[in-house]
């Protein structure tokens, strides 16, 4: 049943996750559902947490890629195509987490679990390049390490909200979806470049380089 | 029904809107319920539904109201002739004016976070109020980045779609900052600590978004200093 549950959301998305589909999907009656789950809410939670995970699963594999950098406007363009062809495939579960993610309860909590795991490794990929950027050794205090994870979160909200328009729920359309998504990458380095220079006094750089027609910014 | 019948109705059912609608304010998405509405009107619950076809339709002009009122006070705070987006006290203070507002509010932010994008005329109506909001935040980049680079030409229709996405990602990190600032685990972090994130980000947001336009239009790329504000030269 589980597995019944979890090809059906991530096929068809949490519209679908019904327990009349599920009952259909399985040849039973919809009353011989809750033999085995307590209500939809729990089998929800199960099937979304695998589809959730299958995705940042991905996504994490594209982003800790060793030749993945923040602080480059070309080379983001490159990775946030890339990014674009991961999200056009798993519609199903960028639509799990906007229906699901604020719900009170276990079915929230699963899905917000798995999407913080997300944050604590976007915040080791930030810290790592950062700290080779700016040659910075020492250790952050609480409150640092905390707003660090707060950037790598609004990251993942920022792959979120462009994964919209690629889904055309958004306003954004083809090749800008790519060319939107680089620039947003580039925005949460850039934002959480301020934050942790500003707390740790070093020197904020300032944001350069001819563009034109080949888009080439840095910072850093 | 005659008319004043007629009027005596769509006053109730303005009636059982506001109660709705203060209910959210109040108690956020599960403050919202028939009872709670006939309560406070002062009829039965059943009698509720003379004026609403259902619970769903109550709901979806209640978060119309309440979500309206977000854009009208970032509007507010956005607007503001005192504020000059070139003084980074000015920024600095807008976004601790937004968290205050995100903090006052945080039961209407509950509304946007858990019924954005659910099905039916709930979710379309909120959408709908939502993306009211993102074109005031359009609105205002465009004219910072006219008055900053001088640029008077018309956008086209791809250029204006450009400047409608970042204005999105903007007003999605307003709303995910909100509700930060209301996050009951926000410890080690403090209100001011969410003030400097989201003044980072709306710096940071401004950057790219001068960057994107500055190559759509063929205008040379700025030094953007990132340290003194939003402002390029």
């Amino acid at each position: 049943m589980i597995e019944a549950a979890t090809e059906l959301l991530r096929e068809s998305g949490p519209t679908a996750l019904t327990s009349v589909n599920v009952a259909a999907r399985l040849g039973v009656t919809q009353s011989a559902i809750y033999r085995h789950v307590r209500d939809m809410d729990e089998l929800s939670t199960i099937a979304s947490h695998t589809v959730v995970s299958e995705l940042t699963t991905v996504m994490a594999a594209a982003v800790a890629a060793p030749e993945t950098t923040w602080g480059d406007g070309t080379h983001l363009e490159h990775f946030a195509r890339r990014l674009v062809a991961l999200i056009a495939e798993h519609e199903s579960a960028f639509r799990t987490i906007d229906r699901w993610q604020h719900v009170e309860g276990e079915l929230g909590d699963g899905i917000r679990a798995v999407l913080d795991v997300g944050g604590q490794l976007i915040a080791g990929e930030l810290e790592s390049h950062w700290r080779v950027n700016f040659v910075y050794d020492a250790p952050f205090d609480d409150s640092t390490r905390a707003a660090q994870l707060v950037h790598a979160r609004l990251v993942i909200d920022d792959v979120i909200a462009v994964a919209r328009s690629v889904h055309g729920a958004g306003p954004v359309q083809g090749q800008m979806v790519a060319r939107t998504l680089g620039l947003r990458l580039f925005a949460g380095w850039c934002g959480y470049v301020l934050e942790m220079n500003t707390r740790t006094n070093l020197p904020i750089p300032a944001l350069g380089g001819p563009m034109l027609s080949s888009p080439e910014y840095s910072l850093t | 029904m005659s008319e004043p019948d007629a009027a005596r109705t769509q006053s109730r059912r303005e009636q059982a809107i506001a109660h709705a609608a203060d209910l959210l304010r109040k108690g956020g998405p599960t403050g919202l319920t028939s009872v709670a509405v006939a309560e406070r009107m002062g009829v039965t619950q059943s009698a509720v539904y003379r004026h609403v076809r259902n619970m769903d339709e109550l709901s979806a002009l209640a978060a119309e109201v309440v979500v309206a009122e977000l854009n009208q006070s970032l509007h507010d705070l956005m607007f503001d002739p005192n504020l000059d987006w070139e003084e980074i006290n000015d920024v600095s203070r807008l976004c601790r004016d937004l968290i205050d507002q995100a903090v006052r509010n945080q039961q209407s932010f509950e509304v946007v976070a858990r019924w954005r994008f659910v099905d039916g005329q709930l979710g379309t109506g909120i959408r709908k109020v939502i993306d009211e909001g993102c074109d005031l935040i359009a609105v205002l980049l465009e004219s910072r980045w006219r008055i900053e680079f001088g640029y008077e030409a018309p956008l086209d229709d791809e250029e204006q779609a450009a400047v409608g996405a970042h204005a999105r990602v903007l007003h999605d990190d307003w709303h995910a900052v909100a509700r930060l600032a209301n996050s009951p685990s926000l410890a080690p972090l403090e209100l001011a600590d969410v003030a400097m994130i989201m003044q980072h980000r709306i710096m940071a947001g401004w950057a790219s978004f001068v960057i994107d336009m500055n190559e759509r239009v063929g205008l040379p790329f700025p030094q953007i200093d990132l340290q003194p504000g939003i402002a390029s030269d």
